[in-house]
């Protein structure tokens, strides 16, 4: 039954996965590329302002993936207006932890490209005194990041048009709420409160703000 | 043994419609035609039994389960057809085929093998791709290939050429045949029940009008041309309507007519003539009393 979800919504989002995983596999070569050059090896800050310049791409492309993933994983039943998954002999929650899963296995693998790709990056850059590669970390933080903004996502997604209207109406009311908090000089401003909920230290969303650093110290 | 579909009291609203105290019974074996115009609330009565909608109130218990508690058991024996392709566009026919089959348990690949093969749809082809006619042929064959005991089939040959809505019919009615499936049937192409049903269920505007075997509701309508004059009083069949046809006389549809009543006119020669309807005018004399319920009266 997995394995049946699973191709579907690997027909949906193939060229979305294709991509990502393409990109996974191609920033942190791309970000080390002359790094260990027999000529000319890069110094400290040379390694350190590259990491930071491509340490932006990795949760857009983080981001990009959970996006694709789960639009992917709802968008054939939307288009059928759910009446084939509603007429399968399965319960509903079990075809939603299916469709969730198999999205969450595409979004791991490119994760898995990414963890790949930066270890060999890794492995082929000589690194000064006082840098480390965080490959693995990298990865990490790529899957912890991806499957928060999956999960969240696949919620939004999923919601009935009517839910995702309250939803829309409800961050409207707090987008103006929070010009009129600004325009009064209010100490406390909603929209700030609720952003700061959103990716603050204790949301699973933290770690897109977090530092995508394949080499620091 | 149970019947295949029990409803009792359903009723169900969304905007100006309303579903009004449904009561339908497919018994089991049967092939149950359920006729109604456009708009008479075919399709939500289909998706409230398969539990797509919530109902209001009212019960429903398919192949013996009740709905929705045994939903997913019941949707295990029970192969459906929508009114509206609902498949995935992006799986071509076979990665469809494999799809369904891992949710069914008892997938008959070999029939859905020969089925492909007999209504001649390319295994590699996108669903995207197919025609209206295919993609018909495709529901046709998953909901039987599932090997279910119930069929409900939803406007299945709605907008499809004749060859093609044969070729469906026919493979249906063979899978029956062999299986003893029960099936419902809903149409408003009332001539391509007719040769098909056993019984039959009339909906309209959210009410069902009638519900009885095929043979009662064909036999039972008659057109009658009477002589002038004749007057309709406490007639022992239900005058549905009547209209002047040509000078001195009219022509009568009547319900519940047997060849006996023909005594009831008195008057020699008041009664010159009893047709048969077809199913179609039958059907579509059943609507105009139902919705003109007084009309009738001398």
């Amino acid at each position: 039954m997995f394995r049946a979800v699973l191709s579907s919504q690997w027909r949906e989002s193939r060229l979305a996965v294709v991509l990502l995983a393409g990109l996974a596999l191609a920033f942190p070569l791309l970000s080390l590329r002359g790094a260990s050059s027999a000529s000319d090896p890069w110094s400290a800050w040379d390694l350190l302002r590259a990491s930071t310049a491509w340490s932006v791409s990795y949760p857009i492309v983080a981001l990009a993936a959970a996006l694709a993933l789960a639009a992917g994983a709802w968008l054939p039943d939307r288009r059928g207006r759910h009446v084939y998954a509603l007429t399968l002999p399965v319960s509903r929650s079990r075809y939603l932890l299916l469709r969730f899963a198999a999205g969450l296995l595409l979004l791991l693998g490119i994760g898995a490209v990414l963890g790949v790709s930066a270890s060999v990056a890794a492995a082929r850059t000589t690194l000064p005194p006082l840098l480390h590669a965080y490959p693995l970390g990298l990865a990490l933080r790529f899957c912890l990041a991806g499957v928060a903004a999956y999960t969240l996502l696949f919620s939004l997604i999923g919601l009935t048009p009517r839910a995702a209207r309250l939803i829309v109406a409800a961050i409207l009311i707090l987008i103006i709420l929070g010009v009129a908090a600004d325009l009064l000089n209010l100490k406390w401003n909603p929209l700030v409160a609720m952003l700061d909920a959103v990716f603050g230290p204790y949301s699973p969303l933290t770690a897109f703000r977090a530092r995508w650093m394949l080499i620091d110290v | 043994m149970n019947d295949a579909i029990e409803v009792r009291g359903l009723s169900y609203s969304v905007g100006d419609f309303a579903l009004r105290d449904l009561n339908l019974t497919v018994p089991a074996g049967a092939v149950y035609g359920f006729l109604g115009p456009n708009g008479a609330g075919k399709t939500t009565t289909i998706r409230l039994l398969l539990a797509m909608l919530r109902r209001a109130g009212g019960t429903v218990r398919i192949l013996g389960d009740e709905v929705p508690a045994d939903i997913v058991r019941i949707l295990g024996r029970v192969g459906y057809v929508p009114e509206r392709p609902h498949l995935y566009p992006d799986l071509t026919v076979d990665e469809a085929i494999r799809f369904h089959a891992a949710f069914h348990p008892r997938f008959d690949r070999a029939a859905s093998g020969q089925l492909r093969a007999r209504f001649g749809l390319p295994a590699g082809a996108l669903l995207a791709g197919l025609s209206k006619g295919e993609m018909g042929k495709l529901m046709i064959l998953l909901a039987l290939a599932q090997r279910p005991d119930l069929l409900v089939l939803d406007e299945p040959t709605d907008g499809l050429d004749p060859v093609v809505r044969r070729e469906a019919l026919s493979a249906v009615l063979e899978y029956v045949t062999e299986t003893g499936a029960s099936v419902l049937i809903s149409s408003h192409l009332v001539h391509e029940l007719e040769r098909f049903c056993d019984w039959v269920g009339v909906l309209d505007q959210g009410a069902m009008v009638a519900e009885l075997p095929m043979q009662e509701f064909k036999s039972g309508l008659k057109r009658l041309r009477v002589g002038a004059g004749t007057v309709a009083v406490s007639p022992p069949f239900s005058l549905l309507a009547r209209e002047v046809a040509g000078v001195g006389g009219e022509v009568w549809t009547v319900r519940g007519w047997h060849q006996d009543m023909a005594a009831w006119f008195e008057a020699p020669g008041a009664l010159k003539e009893v047709m048969d309807l077809d199913l179609e005018e039958a059907f579509v004399e059943l609507l105009r009393s139902a919705r003109n319920p007084n009309w009738r009266e001398d």
